[in-house]
């Protein structure tokens, strides 16, 4: 008498079900390559006056880190400027320095700061050092 | 029972039964609310000794957070002097401390609290760090 479920019947099915059962599920994710933060980077080149300030604002959307790069001051590299990061006020009177530094041009980061979401202001500002109006150039990166 | 129908039945249960699949919370039923936040600044002078406080009203319990952003001098120079910041409430003419740190000016918010709903003051004072009136600035964010 032949049994009613032969040996390679079960094998079969075992087989067959395993194979099934693994290409059924669609849990297998291809690894992705993790995103970096978000940033923007602004270049903003302006002139300081003779005893004077300028300023522009930036807003963040979260917490990161903000770097300011006086990338050069007129033709010199060794003429010190002021660098400063704050908050303006609420009346559009001003920027108010958190932080800043006498720097000449440079290519690393003079300022970093870790910041919160919000608006920002960046401010270059004559220290006492310029005898005539000077160019500059910075670059600005702020968590976005 | 035939061969095709054991086959068939192995495969349909290894499928059924082999993908741990997780459904996500329905949350279309949230009745929750949004907090909304107000940001203020709040700037002036600090003498030595002296304290200064802003009085705010939070209309929703949530988090309230104080950022000393700036602390200077008279003449504008950005100082890291440490200076005393504090949550309370307003009594009399003055601001009741519940929570106090001391700290230097960042742009990160320094202290954060959870307030219930009601009437507060957000204080600035001098620890004994200040030799000099200084200027400072501060962002308050509450719901």
């Amino acid at each position: 008498m032949r049994a009613a479920f032969p040996v390679q019947t079960a094998l079969v099915a075992v087989l067959l079900a395993a194979a099934f059962a693994g290409a059924g599920c669609d849990d297998a994710e291809t690894p992705t390559t993790p995103t970096r933060p978000n940033t923007t980077t602004v270049n903003w080149s302006s002139s300081l006056a003779l005893g004077g300030s300028t300023t522009r604002s930036f807003a963040t959307t979260r917490t990161g880190t903000v770097s300011v790069t006086m990338q050069s001051v007129g033709a010199s590299t060794t003429l010190r400027v002021g660098l400063g990061v704050g908050i303006p006020l609420a009346d559009g009177s001003g920027c108010v320095l958190s932080r800043s530094v006498e720097t000449t041009a440079g290519a690393t980061a003079q300022l970093e700061l870790t910041v919160d979401a919000g608006s920002y202001c960046l401010q270059v500002y004559d220290p006492g050092t310029l005898t005539s109006p000077v160019a500059f150039s910075i670059t600005l990166v702020y968590p976005s | 029972m035939s061969r095709t129908r054991v086959v068939l039945g192995a495969m349909a249960l290894a499928a059924a039964t082999a993908c741990n699949s997780t459904t996500a919370p329905d949350v279309a039923d949230s009745h929750l609310t949004p907090l909304q936040f107000l940001t203020r600044t709040f700037a002036g002078a600090l003498q030595v000794q002296g304290s200064t406080f802003y009085s705010f009203h939070v209309s929703q319990a949530g988090p309230a957070s104080l950022m000393l952003a700036a602390v200077q001098t008279p003449g504008g120079a950005a100082l890291a002097t440490p200076v005393g910041i504090g949550v309370g409430v307003p009594k009399g003419t003055g601001c009741t401390r519940a929570t106090a740190i001391t700290t230097p000016p960042g742009l990160a918010a320094q202290l954060t609290v959870t307030l219930n709903p009601g009437t507060y003051c957000a204080s600035v004072f001098d620890v004994g760090t200040l030799s000099g009136t200084v200027n400072f600035a501060m962002r308050i964010t509450y719901p």
